[in-house]
């Protein structure tokens, strides 16, 4: 630096602005309807013509700006780039330059970084369970049937269920399709046993043999009967985009998921239900959630994205509660980590 | 230079309130009340746990049934299946609220059946699904097993007329399981299972195998045989039991049924065509 300047002043900021909305049909090289603004500003004063050369990088997409001008000039390297899932470095670097002479003399540089988050997962796995905990329930209508439960605790993977539905939601943010596929709904099947040929110890305790579950015969003793509940009532429908939130920092969408499932060996027999919406906020590495809705209070019910738990109600132990459609309700919030 | 960070606010919403609500005890405030406290209520009647009077408990239900409002008919629709149900699910007798509803109650549960047939072409097809559920219940007399519901003509007829114009899948599976799971006595039953043989619906076909496995008409026996290579593993499930009732009679199946239990990709299925084969063998040498 030489003295024949003064400097007033030296203020730098690079900051993430507000984010633009794009509708989902407008077809960008990154997709989403998330983006960012990123500015780079930088200022300095002295009583001589200045000039500003600034570059900026947000991961590999470069910018840059010249400014000029005589005592106080300021500079803004500004950037519009698509939401990511992955965090991206931002670099700024204004070298500054003062002329005499009809030449221009190097000054300094100033530098500045950030780390612009990414905007959570691509995708979030969407996984509803409504499952019986024990290994039989008893008929409600005869003492000496039972039908087989799922005997497990919760769990996102690897486990049987009453009614499941799994749907793959695209993030908003970095995507213009909504989904990665039409949802998808299985029922397990409903099994019948003749309870005292079928436990390893007397009713009402002991648990299913093998050689009842290998049984494939029609009527006692051991398996009695199976069948397997209609899936036409269960549904999602598709993501609704919510756009990117006022703060700029991430984007929503919901989906609405419902459905019953009835057991299909007993004749106007009450079904389980479900009637769930599912907000999810995509950005800054996670996907805030909230689940509102609500489902009967038999058997156990759970939710979970990308494997984490939304919520996890056990069962009241009531079959009776079939009846009343839908009466338990949810309110969750949470996030998952990318 | 500074960096300006990125504030996440997380808007948490409160719970849900759950407070309580006062029940209406008559079928006046039942009307009176609001959409939440009728549901709530009828909700709690269904589930059994508010037992009112018997007369009470019918008008509210009533009251319900007629809603304008179709959640508030579905629950309502529900409340009865739950009351009507207690007469047929035995193994909760010892149960506090089974014993608080009285045997005076279901009469008079009985003269809103007019009314669950007309629900049956409600124009919420939730509502028609709960009311074929609602008419099961209503329709069980108390003498024999749970699933020894006879069906009385004028049901059979409106359950009939609604399965031929019914769109929503749900509603028709839930009509073609109660013919299924029913009294054989019932008149036209074997008719419309037949009829569901034939069914775009994998699930109306299934139920419709599984009813027929039950009454075993000899029209069904080659109609059940053709549906061996059905894409559906719940129907296909069905199909081995189904034949194996028939004894001897499905004797000239056999030879598709051991292609099919060669060849099925499915293990438990291959397994049920197992045992029909040598249960059909075997009644084939008695």
């Amino acid at each position: 630096m030489t003295n024949r300047f003064r400097l007033r002043s030296a203020l730098s900021a690079v900051f993430v602005a507000a984010a633009s909305l794009h509708g989902a049909s407008n077809a960008i090289a990154s997709g989403g309807d998330l983006r960012f603004d990123v500015d780079c500003v930088d200022q300095v004063s002295g009583p001589t013509n200045l000039r500003a050369h600034g570059v900026m990088y947000i991961g590999n997409e470069r910018f840059e700006t010249w400014a000029e001008g005589w005592g106080e000039v300021t500079i803004d390297v500004w950037g519009n780039v698509a939401a990511d899932t992955e965090d991206r470095f931002v670099s700024c670097d204004v070298e500054w330059f003062y002329g005499d002479a009809g030449s221009w003399y190097y000054l300094w540089t100033d530098s500045e970084s950030l780390t612009l988050l990414g905007s959570g997962p691509g995708s979030g796995t969407l996984k509803f369970s409504a499952f019986i905990p024990y290994n039989w329930v008893g008929n409600p209508a005869d003492i000496y049937r039972l039908f087989a439960g799922d005997d497990r605790g919760f769990a996102p993977y690897n486990v049987t269920s009453r009614a499941v539905t799994i749907y793959d939601i695209a993030n908003p943010a970095v995507n213009d399709f909504d989904d990665l596929g039409p949802p998808y709904h299985e029922v397990g099947m409903t099994e019948e046993y003749h309870g005292p040929t079928s436990l390893d110890a007397p009713m009402p305790f002991g648990r299913i043999t093998q050689q009842a579950r290998d049984d494939w015969a029609w009527d006692p003793p051991m398996k009695t009967r199976w069948g397997t509940a209609s899936t036409s009532s269960m549904a999602c429908y598709p993501p609704e985009r919510l756009g990117p939130t006022q703060d700029g920092t991430a984007s929503e969408n919901r989906t609405h998921c419902f459905g019953s499932a009835s057991n299909p060996l007993v004749a106007g027999a009450p079904a389980i239900d479900w009637d769930l919406t599912f907000t999810l906020r995509w950005g800054l590495n996670k996907v805030v959630y909230t689940v509102e809705g609500c489902h009967d209070g038999f058997p156990a019910y759970e939710a979970y994205l990308n494997g984490h738990a939304m919520f996890q109600d056990s069962d009241n132990g009531d079959p009776w509660s079939l009846f009343p459609p839908c009466d338990v309700s949810v309110n969750q919030t949470g996030e998952v980590p990318k | 230079m500074t960096g300006a960070a990125i504030l996440l606010v997380i808007a948490l919403t409160p719970a849900q309130a759950t407070a309580a609500v006062e029940r209406p005890t008559s079928a006046a405030e039942m009307q009176a009340a609001t959409k939440q406290v009728k549901r709530a209520t009828l909700n709690d009647l269904a589930s059994l746990r508010y037992s009112p009077g018997a007369t009470q408990t019918e008008e509210m239900i009533a009251t319900g049934l007629s809603d304008p409002d179709a959640d508030v008919r579905l629950s309502a629709v529900y409340a009865l299946a739950g009351r009507a149900a207690v007469g047929r699910f035995k193994q909760f007798k010892s149960s506090t609220r089974l014993l608080s509803v009285t045997p005076s109650e279901r009469p008079l549960l009985m003269r809103l059946r007019h009314r669950v047939l007309e629900l049956l072409g409600d124009p919420s097809e939730r509502v028609r699904q709960g009311a074929v559920i609602a008419l099961v219940n209503l329709e069980y007399d108390g003498a024999g097993d749970y699933n020894d519901v006879t069906l009385k003509p004028d049901a059979v007829q409106a359950l009939s007329r609604q399965l031929q114009k019914e769109t929503a899948p749900a509603v028709r599976v839930e009509i073609v399981k109660t013919f299924t799971l029913t009294s054989l006595r019932s008149i036209g039953r074997d008719d419309i299972l037949l009829a569901g043989l034939r069914d775009a619906d994998a699930d109306v076909v299934q139920f419709s195998v599984m009813g027929l496995a039950r009454s075993k008409p000899a029209a069904a026996l080659p109609v059940i045989a053709g549906l061996l290579s059905h894409p559906s593993r719940a129907v296909r499930m069905q199909l081995g039991p189904a034949l194996a009732g028939y004894g001897r009679t499905a004797r000239p199946f056999l030879d598709e049924l051991v292609r099919a239990a060669a060849t099925d990709n499915d293990p438990e299925v291959r397994r049920t065509f197992d045992v029909a084969i040598a249960a059909i063998q075997s009644s084939s040498r008695e």
